[in-house]
């Protein structure tokens, strides 16, 4: 019997406002499968915070404050200290952020709070653009890819800023990837993230449908192709040093990843080239980090 | 106990009195020793909390937030460029309706940069729903942070207390420190009965709609009119425990006053001594001292100023394009109820201007004869300006 | 759509902004334009099964433990599972998606174990009806009828004239049948159906006996009877694949070229033949009678085949179940062996409670039933975006525009 399917249906409910395909909602709801009842959510401005439900409503039963754009990192922090001076040390305190309140607005937050090596769990759930607000680009969108900000006469330029090594840097406890097109490897990482103190980093591949322009029921399979082109590969980092590959299926081409969405349709083919390049470079890179 | 203390060192120690469980805080001068304070209590094991060494004070403020929603007393400080870094919050926390009490240090915002006392920093946040209370001396900073905790907890409304830069952060005064058991009777433990709660869960402000939003500004701002009532019912039980009364207004020697000397925070000490020259002088003047701006003490102000005619208001503050913030302020409550009375406002004693008699009572004197060396821009006289 | 409680004056209104209840009166449903239908397809293996035995439902039985209801599945459309267990080509096996993973399932050896392992099991009948029919012959053609029959509520009577039954079987070399197991095999089947059967029975039709007399159909079963035997003039020729309705009171059934003589390895087809028969059988006497047949569907109504470009094999590949080695045809499984293939089957078109659709669903809206034996779609919140249907990896799940 999968345990999953039946604690998914009382921590989260049906009725809210995301999108048909939404990625960042099954993000969540694999989450919160995992980390259950003991867990206080503390969630920015982004898709999140306006899909869970107009006021006084909600579509989840774990408690949840929204808060503002930049102070993710630090509200949890807060929760967790007023958590533990009143001798609770067991609830999970999840920061959970879109790629906007993680990669800018909210990094500052997130820098300090790690430096601290505060004790909370912060999964940044990436849709690689500021969705909520409209698709506008973010440091997580990759080079060539369609925003309203980046519009086809502008398309971004700059790579995607990589936040793991952001984070590695700091020398956290735990940092990884995740894919909703990988749950049980998600799920292991959460329930690992779960039992370890100090502050954990989950960046979270979440598809797009609205923003990525692909169909909605492509979502899952989308964060699967990211995977199997090593354009978001799996990986652990264990307090800035120890660099581990997760398993995944055997590395093909981006080409199938890209032909499924619509962002990515004026990027000419030569660009195609110079983006497989890039995802190649990236991919030798992160072996030789991995490399024991 | 009498202790000789900076009102610096007399917020840690209320901040410990008060047995606050969650600190956190960025250092800015002059606020500065508050944190070393308490860093070193909570080192030492003398105060149970958990310090928090932010990286900003936008997140000092959202950490006291995720703290106060947590169910802990949580407490920060901050001053001038500090406080308006954390502006954001400053309305997100009284929107959340969380009891936290911060002390400002009252310092000039830059550029220029000048460290000393003025009081735009938190006067220029008057609307974002914080009670906002100045502080006369070192005795009432101690004071009204114990005070406010009480009022804040039962209110669900945050509270700034402010305390002049210098004057106050940095003087030291003989104090009476009340004894931690006293104030345990005084102040019980923060025991909310909403909050992030497993047990209980809710989401806490989410998107709200027009059906809603009206109806939750609304209450709070009747929440926060109340809260000049709440103000004196919580500093009459103080004053049953510790003999002292930190009033809302505080007025002198305005019973049969025709002009009235209004100011906020230490300068009022200046003010009063002006006020004896003065009446030796034989005008019949007065002063009365706002500690609180917001909820404006409507109530207690007009008691104040009694039957003056005519409001001297000396600020340490502007409004750009506009006048003096206290000015503004005495005006709104004027109207209405005093309509014929006059008013001048002064511009004077920033960036480390001294206010004193010498300095007050020319001013006064300008006030009424209309002569004097304080330059008239718009509305406002502004004294200490280059020729 | 409103929600159950909301707040009408001030003093509801929670000082802090917090919420009171869920988002679930929000009928997100309205959204929809595309539904997703969830229908079990036959998997390709019941596709090419003559018997049309609902492969993966069966083995899914056993993965779940349940080794009697895997059974009764089995038993339900093929009573002579021994004997297909051993004879038959197995054609569901050349189908099999799994060989595009590793190596096909070994169908046939799973069903041997299963059939060989008792008779403890129980079949749900339909109420007993007044229709008598008499078979004649007891070869598998013959039994398969009888038991149909019996279980559209018949009473059933099987004579044979020789004194042992199996009609055809009986000549089969002990290596492809053991005596011994096709004797079980015809007595279970016998039992589960509660049929009479009488060997060594003299066939009259001039002077019939007391069953020969009171049956309102007798069926001639060209499996179980000797070319030595005539059939009665007044007998009517029915070819199960070409009438559609069966007259007279005696039936000859005629069997096609390819059934004929009796083949072993086509043993499936006989036993389908003879499903087939008694349906066409018990329409004829429900009409005979005048009585309307209330039950709308016959279990032998064809499903909907799966589409096979639906089963995600991509998905299968990092499976971690490895196929065994190639079984040998002379092995006889144990239940652990029996098992272990058993969890190797994709369960083609047919749900299997993995659940992927339930895990995948943004909107929590494709739940497993309370009952725990089926997931179900709920209409009032799912906003149609297809990832259940994309992502159910073995083809039940597909999106219709159905107007609710």
């Amino acid at each position: 019997m999968n345990e999953h399917a039946r604690q998914k249906r009382d921590l989260f409910t049906p009725g809210h406002y995301g999108c048909p395909g939404c990625g960042a909602t099954l993000a969540m709801q694999q989450t919160l499968s995992v980390l259950g009842e003991d867990t206080i959510v503390v969630m920015p401005a982004g898709c999140w915070s306006t899909l869970i439900g107009i006021y006084p409503y909600t579509c989840l039963t774990v408690p949840v404050i929204s808060v503002a754009f930049g102070s993710t990192a630090a509200i949890a922090g807060g929760v967790k200290a007023g958590l533990t001076i009143q001798g609770n040390d067991h609830t999970t305190v999840l920061a959970w952020a879109g790629d906007g309140g993680t990669f800018d607005i909210g990094l500052q937050a997130l820098s300090g709070a790690v430096e601290r090596n505060d004790d909370i769990l912060f999964i940044c759930y990436d849709n690689e653009a500021y969705m909520n607000t409209g698709i506008q680009r973010s440091s997580a969108t990759p080079a060539g890819g369609w925003t309203t900000t980046t519009p086809d006469s502008a398309l971004k330029v700059q790579k995607k800023k990589n936040i793991v090594e952001i984070m590695a840097a700091h020398r956290i406890p735990y940092a990884a990837t995740a894919s909703i097109g990988a749950p049980e490897d998600l799920k292991g990482k959460v329930k690992k993230a779960k039992g370890v103190k100090g502050s954990r980093f989950i960046h979270l591949f979440a598809s797009c449908p609205t923003g990525w322009r692909h169909a909605p029921q492509l979502s899952v399979e989308i964060a699967r192709e990211a995977v199997r082109s090593r354009l978001f590969p799996l990986y652990e980092v264990s307090y800035g040093d120890e660099w581990k590959l997760s398993p995944m299926p055997d590395k093909v081409g981006v080409e199938t990843y890209l032909k499924h969405q619509g962002r990515f349709k004026k990027m000419l083919a030569s660009d195609h080239q110079d983006f497989q390049k890039q995802v190649d470079d990236d991919w030798l890179r992160l072996l030789d980090k991995c490399r024991p | 106990m009498k202790k000789v203390m900076m009102g610096t060192e007399a917020a840690a120690r209320a901040a410990k009195l008060a047995r606050v469980q969650v600190i956190s805080a960025y250092p800015i001068t002059p606020q500065t020793v508050i944190v070393e304070n308490l860093a070193d209590m909570i080192g030492r094991g003398e105060l149970n909390a958990n310090y928090m060494p932010v990286e900003s004070e936008h997140s000092a403020l959202a950490s006291c937030i995720g703290a106060s929603m947590a169910g802990a007393r949580a407490f920060t400080a901050s001053s001038s460029h500090g406080l308006a870094y954390m502006h954001e919050m400053l309305h997100y926390a009284s929107g959340a309706r969380v009891p936290i009490v911060m002390v400002n240090c009252n310092r000039a915002l830059g550029p220029p940069w000048n460290l000393y006392c003025d009081h735009t920093d938190s006067l220029a946040q008057r609307d974002t729903g914080w009670i906002q209370y100045y502080c006369a001396d070192a005795q009432d900073v101690l004071d009204a942070i114990l005070i406010a905790y009480g009022v804040a907890e039962r209110a669900l409304l945050p509270i700034m207390i402010n305390m002049d830069a210098f004057y106050l952060t940095h003087t030291s005064e003989v104090l009476d420190v009340p004894d931690q058991e006293k104030v345990d009777i005084f102040l019980p433990p923060y025991q909310p009965s909403t909050k992030l709660n497993v047990d209980d869960p809710k989401t806490f402000g989410n998107v709200c709609g027009a059906d809603l939003f009206t109806s939750i500004k609304y209450k709070r701002h009747c929440d926060t009119l109340s809260l000049e009532k709440l103000w004196d019912e919580t500093s009459a039980e103080f004053r049953g425990h510790f003999n002292r009364l930190h009033p809302t207004v505080e007025a002198y020697q305005t019973e049969e006053a025709d002009v009235c000397v209004i100011g906020i925070g230490t300068g009022a000490g200046a003010m009063r001594l002006a006020v004896d020259r003065l009446r030796e002088e034989g005008l019949k003047a007065g002063c009365v001292r706002l500690s609180m701006i917001r909820p404006f003490p409507l109530e207690g102000f007009k008691r104040a100023i009694a039957n003056a005619k005519h409001m001297i208001v000396i600020d340490r503050d502007v409004s750009f394009g506009a006048e003096g913030i206290v000015a503004q302020e005495v005006k709104a409550g004027l109207f209405g109820h005093h309509g014929d009375a006059k008013l001048t406002g002064f511009i004077a004693g920033v960036g480390g201007n001294d206010l004193s008699a010498d300095t007050i009572v020319p001013l006064v004197r300008q006030a009424i004869s209309g002569n004097g060396t304080a330059v008239r821009a718009g509305k406002t006289y502004w004294a200490e300006v280059l020729p | 759509m409103q929600p159950k409680k909301i707040i009408q004056s001030l003093s509801e209104l929670p000082t802090m902004p917090s919420t009171i209840g869920t988002m679930a009166w929000n009928e997100t449903g309205d959204w929809r334009y595309l539904t997703p239908l969830i229908t079990n397809k036959l998997a390709p293996c019941s596709q090419n099964c003559p018997a049309g035995i609902p492969i993966p439902s069966y083995l899914n039985a056993l993965r779940n433990g349940s080794v009697q209801k895997g059974l009764a599945l089995l038993l339900a459309h093929n009573p002579l599972p021994g004997l297909t267990g051993r004879l038959c080509y197995h054609p569901c096996q050349t189908k099999c998606i799994r060989k595009k993973v590793d190596r096909a399932i070994s169908v046939q050896k799973i069903e041997r174990f299963l059939a060989d392992i008792g008779t403890e099991v129980k079949i749900e009948k339909s109420k007993i009806e007044d229709k008598r029919v008499v078979v004649i012959g007891s070869g598998p053609l013959g039994l398969s009828c009888a038991f149909y029959l019996s279980f559209r509520g018949c009473q059933v009577v099987i004579l044979d004239p020789s004194n042992q039954a199996g009609g055809a079987l009986l000549h089969l070399p002990p290596e492809k049948i053991e005596p011994l197991a096709l004797a079980n095999e015809i007595d279970r089947l016998i039992l589960l159906a509660d049929i009479k059967l009488e060997t060594g029975a003299v066939i009259d039709f001039e002077a019939p006996g007391e069953s020969l007399s009171k049956a309102d159909l007798v069926i001639l079963d060209p499996t179980g009877l000797s070319e030595n035997f005539t059939a009665p003039v007044r007998a009517v020729a029915f070819d199960p694949f070409d009438d559609s309705t069966v007259n007279g009171d005696i039936v000859a059934l005629t069997l096609p070229k390819n059934l004929k003589p009796f083949k072993a390895p086509m043993i499936a087809h006989y036993i389908a033949v003879g499903r087939l028969t008694a349906q066409r059988a018990f329409d004829c006497l429900v009409m005979r009678s005048g009585l309307q047949d209330l039950r709308q569907s016959s279990p032998d109504l064809p499903r909907q085949a799966v589409n096979v470009e639906d089963i995600k094999i991509e998905r299968f590949l990092a499976s971690d179940i490895a196929a065994k080695a190639e079984a040998k045809q002379e092995e006889i499984w144990d239940g652990e062996r029996t098992l272990q293939e058993a969890e190797r089957c994709l369960s083609c078109g047919t749900c299997n409670l993995c659940l992927q659709c339930v895990s995948f669903c943004p909107d929590a809206s494709i739940r497993l039933d309370e009952d725990e034996a089926s997931v179900r779609v709920d209409l009032d919140h799912c906003k149609g975006c297809g990832i259940c249907a994309y992502e159910c990896p073995r083809g039940i799940i597909t999106m219709e525009e159905i107007s609710t």
